[in-house]
């Protein structure tokens, strides 16, 4: 399945396509996922994680086409 | 109803007359309310060479399509002109509740023209438009002159009027003076408030309830509530703020794949100064009026020392502007502060912009200096931004000896010394020695002062840059230089672009680099001039639409506009035909300046913030922006001339352009 990911520049994104979308198997729970793009299990606790814009608990089962975003920070104003 | 009333207000000073006029629908059709039906006013009736402080100029307040029709975080008015600063056309963008004035009193659009013998007020209602003596609020600072207004409008069982006003800086008409309302929200830039002060108008009072509404209302309030319910979902729990901000240190580069919705995160608890060690640590923020870099002019310990955290602390409330859910800004307590000979209290925290030009910009690590400078100019009605940016030249200039301790008032005008910078600011706002000349701006403030200030004077067209250094987002740079009102960091960059995800919606816009390498960014090629216009357009809609800058950087699929823009209006037009629409204000825009003897080329960024003399340290080290090659590009692309950025006759009649430049007699007057 293809997992759509926004997270910070700390996270690995050496197997994403160039659209921000990564295969991954099917199956995984949000936990398992988080650990593939190496996004700190603090970081993912602490801050703003939402799949599909809701709060979901980390055993959740991703499925193809869901939307995984955490928080990055960024300027603006 | 579509949104929208089909009507504007005239109001001729000269002749103290008001009248309205009924707007055809095809204006909205081709060009949405707000930014894009000022535009076309302002093309079909300022005479070319029009001088902006002359009774010819026009004025307008204008509010967008989905402004009251429930939708949120579409607030926004805009007041545009003529601009003294630019040259070009001006507009000035604001939050506050000004916007729902304007419609509530049955308007699109307050137009004003001519010039009164003495100061005056409008006073706008259900019944139609006073022209008052502003005798006993005329001299009074933009707060003073509300309060007043308020008290002198509001009656028991109604609801208190909205007010925009200027300060002293526009009754003086500076070139950098805006328009405020709510106690400080201000439409700051382009020297708006100095043509309003030009005409001897004080304020504009409006105390309407005529009701406004869209097509399908259930619609548009179904979307709204999903968006309010998305951003609440990015808030943070309240125990964790502290230390946050602090993580941005760890971050390697300027390569982010931002989910706009997460945005919120940051605005909605620090508000948009939470921005500041982002860019502190990544290089955004510019230092030492761009002459510097953090590395080695502020260090991390000043950084921690005047970042958001430290407004926090005097924070008492929330505040949001008309129909937000978002909440981005915030009420201080700044009563205890040191430099508070003013007596201020409760005040609107400072934007980022504030907050970075008044600190790190000017290696001023004193915040409470900061947090004065920011109360007084909202009080003066000055823009911040350019004023900060008349302090750092003034202080190079200073420093290169071009300027004397006796030229600057015999202050040690020097990076950091918050006294007399705090004294500077003060000379500009009340046009006192030299003050009057930097009133006026960096580019002109060069042309008096001469003797090579000119390096010091950091601006593009006239316009002082915000502080987002442009050397490290070529998009941005592009940006500043293509949009007719320059120096603009709210019509996008690189990281915004990244956060609205139009490439989702509009057929043509090319996908983020979301991850990896961004280098190409640097390239004069079509996939980034595609960028840069996705972004120009998406800003103009935006602005016809009513809508905020951080509402856009959400993102498409969570800030729905085009979905809003149907609900309100019925229409059945798709991202495309609308991005299309915001190519047509854009064009318009540009067509203003042109006929006004305002080319594109004047709108090039001053070299520092392109980098043609690079830095060698720090995070902007060896970056240059090929501005150049990358403005023409951008032209080519938008179907204008490459290299003079005149909009090709043939792209003129693809935009249906000609006819809506022509219609300065085809108004209907019907009151």
């Amino acid at each position: 399945m293809r997992i759509e990911f926004h997270g910070p520049s700390i996270c690995d994104f050496s197997n994403f396509e160039k659209d921000g979308t990564i295969e991954v198997q099917d199956g995984l729970t949000l936990k398992q996922f988080l650990k593939i793009v190496k996004l700190p299990m603090l970081w993912a606790k602490t801050l703003p994680l939402l799949v599909n814009y809701e709060k979901v608990p980390m055993d959740t089962v991703l499925k193809d086409g869901d939307i995984v975003s955490s928080y990055t920070p960024l300027g603006s104003g | 109803m579509k949104g929208y009333t089909g009507k504007i207000l005239e109001v001729d000073l000269t002749k103290g007359e008001s009248r309205t006029i009924q707007i055809k629908e095809e204006i909205y059709e081709k060009l949405l309310s707000g930014a894009g039906l000022g535009a076309w006013w302002c093309y079909n009736h300022i005479p070319a060479g029009a001088d902006p402080m002359s009774p010819e100029n026009c004025l307008c307040f204008t509010t967008g399509i989905m402004t009251c029709t429930g939708a949120t975080i579409m607030g926004r008015w805009m007041v545009i002109t003529k601009s003294p600063s630019t040259g070009g056309i001006g507009e000035a963008n604001c939050g506050g509740s000004f916007a729902a004035g304007i419609k509530h009193c049955g308007f699109d659009m307050i137009v004003v023209t001519g010039k009164a013998e003495k100061p005056v007020y409008l006073y706008i209602d259900n019944k139609g438009c006073q022209i008052k003596d502003a005798e006993g609020v005329w001299g009074l600072d933009t707060h003073e002159a509300e309060e007043e207004l308020w008290r002198r409008h509001s009656a028991p069982g109604k609801k208190r009027p909205v007010v925009a006003v200027i300060g002293p800086g526009g009754e003086k008409q500076g070139w950098m003076a805006g328009v405020c309302n709510e106690n400080g929200r201000i439409a700051a830039r382009q020297g708006v408030g100095g043509v309003m002060g030009s005409k001897n108008l004080k304020a504009v009072v409006c105390h309407g309830n005529k009701p406004i509404s869209g097509v399908h209302t259930e619609e548009i309030k179904s979307l709204a509530k999903m968006t309010a319910s998305r951003i609440n979902m990015a808030f943070l729990p309240p125990e964790i703020p502290t230390g946050l901000l602090n993580i941005t240190k760890i971050l390697p580069e300027l390569q982010l794949s931002p989910d706009g919705l997460l945005t919120a995160v940051l605005m909605g608890t620090w508000g948009t100064a939470g921005a500041s060690q982002f860019t502190g640590q990544t290089g955004e923020g510019p230092i030492r009026n761009w002459g510097g870099t953090q590395k080695e002019h502020f260090t991390v310990r000043q950084l921690n020392k005047t970042d958001a955290h430290q407004m926090l602390k005097h924070q008492v409330s929330r505040y949001y502007c008309y129909s937000c859910s978002y909440g981005c800004g915030g009420e201080l307590d700044i009563s205890k502060i040191k430099h508070n000979d003013q007596g201020y209290s409760i005040v609107h925290k400072p934007e980022y912009e504030s907050q970075w030009d008044y600190t790190a910009f000017l290696l001023n690590d004193d915040n409470d200096a900061m947090l004065f400078i920011n109360e007084y100019l909202n009080r003066q009605g000055v823009d911040a931004i350019s004023c900060g940016g008349c302090v750092g030249m003034a202080i190079e200039c200073v420093e290169h000896g071009i300027l004397t301790k006796e030229d600057v008032g015999g202050l040690d005008l020097t990076w950091g010394n918050a006294e007399a910078i705090i004294e500077f600011v003060k000379m500009i706002c009340e046009q006192r020695g030299i003050g009057e000349v930097f009133s006026h701006g960096t580019r002109y403030a060069a042309k008096v002062i001469g003797k090579g200030s000119d390096e010091f004077a950091v601006q593009g067209g006239g316009m002082e840059p915000p502080m987002h250094d442009s050397r490290l987002d070529p998009q941005q740079a592009t940006l500043y230089g293509i949009d007719p009102t320059p120096s603009r960091h709210t019509s996008g960059g690189s990281l915004y672009y990244g956060c609205m995800h139009l490439w989702k919606k509009v057929s043509w816009a090319p996908a983020a680099a979301i991850v990896g390498d961004k280098s190409g960014e640097s390239i004069a090629s079509e996939e980034e001039a595609l960028k840069v216009l996705a972004c120009a357009y998406y800003k103009r809609l935006i602005d016809g639409a009513g809508g905020c800058y951080f509402g856009m950087i959400l993102g498409v699929g969570n800030y729905p506009v085009f979905e809003w823009l149907n609900a309100a209006t019925g229409w059945e037009l798709s991202p495309d035909e609308y991005m299309e629409i915001g190519k047509r204000i854009l064009t318009l825009r540009q067509m203003f300046n042109i006929k006004h003897g305002k080319m594109p080329w004047d709108n090039r960024p001053h070299d520092r913030m392109v980098g043609d003399t690079p830095h060698t340290v720090g995070k902007t080290a060896h970056k240059t922006v090929p501005i150049d090659a990358m403005m023409k590009k951008t032209w080519e692309v938008a179907g204008y001339d490459p290299e003079t950025g005149v909009p090709l006759d043939s792209t003129l009649e693809e935009l249906g352009l000609p006819a809506l430049m022509n219609m300065a007699e085809e108004v209907s007057y019907v009151g």
